[in-house]
């Protein structure tokens, strides 16, 4: 069960191809496909949905052939049951909006109670009776996503669906993503730049880089990798998998266990999610400083024990050392003065600190 | 009062212009659809022969067309073989003429609202599960739809309002090829004023009603696509 796309695809009017894509990912769970602007992201799932008259190759969704050149079979677009999320939605601007959100659903089967739950997740009952033409950005694109699931897609592809929202509304929405796709199953192909909602939705990670697939694994294992370059001066943050062990209600925070280790506990600000949920957090590179004895008297709550696993020079003033803590991998970043003077080196044993107030989930 | 054969002279004309409107539209939809989406030379081509007749004296493609209906010619021939009937000056004849000379009024107009369309709206209404003719009916015809009432009463009015055409290849038999335009020139002629202003007056009135609604209806009926 899965998705395998291998395809070229050269726009109208070009001399070179766009994409150059090879690559499988598991039909199930959310894929982000991450990747600097115009490097082919949005192109990759306009060719997956059948939109680009102009690819070649071959496209499976689990047991179904929707494109195969060599053979010149090609799926409709029509008949592929697919939901795809513009990044700047286009509403039928001569349609109500309970008219918008059941376009697909009419041609698919209607299931009011559906709707009346995705109404009331994304909070469309206020806006039922406005003309869609005079939304704002934010409610166009909660309008699109009920729109698309209401027509009970088998995969889904989002197309940065929710730049035009804010963090809270952001947050709030990746959650309901989420829920859903447990509950039906649903693949989703999610196109962004936003490391956040990587962190927060995607099980699996392609990075694409010119139009082809640079590589592909899980987002906690990519984020950590010096070779690659998400690991650069501006941008560097790494991931840990954990899951929330107890909230401090006296002191505002949450700690949580990295991986299944009970001896390592890091603390956040408080979160919302229950106990036992598991959290993704994101560390950024130059909110880690490194130790190497514990510290006594530090105000960083969080000591790690890590060890140094590899060094990447950035610049000759600025490195980045990747430590191992339990199973995972972490990112920070050093002055070349400060590795010096502390004399580190590949497989020291180390306490990294990492501020609290730094931690963040979205 | 009109005589007998002024009503039927109305008559005609507007059998004359429905079927000419009709068998407009169902080539000038897809014709306009596929200028409105193509861009190379054959396409241009295609846009100015359509437009020929908005320059031409009409009594030019008239001639043209005489010829070509002629029973010696092709056209004429194999009309006459497939229906029996010749084709200079017959009915079928004014609707051949009349669908050539009105077709740029009905091909424009549908042509400027196609491509003005959001061509995402369709992706997205293919993406929800629409088929072609579905899209076509449920997002092309709503968002165009006043190129396409333009189309309509362009194409009707236009028929209606032809003469020179219609002299060249129909002539004058009543209950055939006579239309109202004939027999209004055929009244002022034979100096039957008073016939003439009755005819003439109802041109005038019809025609100022019908843009009159295409106005008005443009007006509530625009819907604009926002990008």
């Amino acid at each position: 069960m899965s998705l395998q796309v291998r395809l070229t695809f050269r726009p109208p009017g070009w001399q070179k191809n766009l994409l150059d894509i090879d690559l499988v990912t598991p039909a199930t769970g959310t894929t982000a496909i991450f990747a600097p602007s115009g490097s082919g992201k949005t192109a990759l799932l306009r060719c997956i949905a059948g939109l680009e008259p102009n690819t070649e190759g071959l496209i499976r969704f689990r047991k179904r052939t929707w494109l195969d050149s060599a053979r010149q079979q090609h799926v409709a677009v029509n008949k592929r049951q697919i939901g795809f999320v513009f990044q700047d939605s286009c509403l039928f601007p001569h349609l109500g909006l309970l008219d918008n959100l059941r376009y697909g659903a009419r041609r698919r089967g209607v299931d009011p109670q559906l709707e009346a739950r995705l109404i009331d997740a994304l909070d469309l009952q206020p806006l039922l009776t406005r003309d869609v033409r005079h939304l704002s950005g934010g409610e166009r694109q909660r309008v699109a996503l009920a729109r698309a699931l209401l027509s009970r897609p088998q995969l889904l592809l989002l197309d940065e669906p929710l730049s035009a929202l804010d963090a809270a509304a952001r947050y709030q929405i990746l959650t309901l993503i989420r829920s859903i796709q447990t509950e039906w199953d649903l693949p989703i192909l999610y196109v962004t730049h936003s490391r956040g909602e990587v962190a927060q939705i995607a099980d699996q990670m392609v990075l694409l880089e010119n139009g082809s697939v640079l590589c592909q694994d899980t987002p906690t294992r990519l984020f950590s990798r010096l070779d690659l370059p998400l690991a650069n001066r501006r941008y560097s943050a790494a991931m840990l998998d954990c899951h929330i062990v107890r909230h401090d209600r006296q002191y505002q925070l949450t700690g949580l266990h990295i991986g299944n280790d009970p001896t390592r506990l890091i603390w956040t600000g408080l979160l919302p999610q229950t106990e036992g949920t598991p959290i993704r957090l994101q560390i950024r590179a130059r909110d880690i400083s490194i130790s190497t004895i514990e510290p006594q008297h530090s105000s960083i709550i969080n000591c790690l024990p890590a060890v140094i696993d590899d060094l990447r020079e950035l610049d000759p003033a600025t490195l980045l050392v990747r430590l191992r803590i339990d199973e995972q991998y972490v990112l920070a970043q050093l002055t070349r003065r400060s590795l010096d003077r502390l004399a580190l080196h590949k497989g020291q044993a180390v306490f990294a600190q990492i501020k609290t107030v730094s931690l963040t989930i979205t | 009062m009109l005589l007998s054969h002024d009503l039927q002279a109305l008559w005609l004309t507007l059998e004359l212009a429905g079927l000419s409107t009709l068998i407009l539209l169902i080539l000038g939809l897809p014709l306009a659809w596929w200028l409105a989406h193509r861009d190379h030379m054959g396409k241009r081509l295609i846009e100015v022969l359509v437009a020929l007749p908005l320059v031409l004296p009409p009594t030019v493609l008239g001639f043209y067309l005489l010829i070509a209906f002629a029973p010696q010619s092709t056209l004429g021939q194999g009309w006459l073989a497939l229906t029996g009937t010749q084709l200079a000056f017959s009915f079928s004849g004014l609707v051949l003429g009349s669908v050539l000379y009105s077709l740029p009024f009905v091909v424009q107009p549908l042509q400027a609202s196609f491509s003005q369309l959001d061509r995402r709206l369709l992706e997205n209404a293919a993406i929800l599960g629409a088929s072609t003719l579905d899209r076509f009916f449920t997002v092309v015809i709503p968002l165009c739809r006043r190129g396409l009432l333009t189309a309509i009463t362009l194409g009707f009015a236009h028929t209606v309002g032809e003469f020179g055409v219609v002299l060249m290849i129909g002539g004058n038999i009543p209950g055939e090829t006579q239309v109202l335009s004939i027999a209004l020139f055929d009244h002022v002629e034979t100096l039957e004023y008073e016939r003439a202003h009755l005819m003439a007056g109802g041109l005038l009135l019809f025609s100022f009603v019908l843009l009159m609604l295409l106005y008005t209806q443009g007006r509530n009926g625009n819907y604009r696509v926002h990008t």
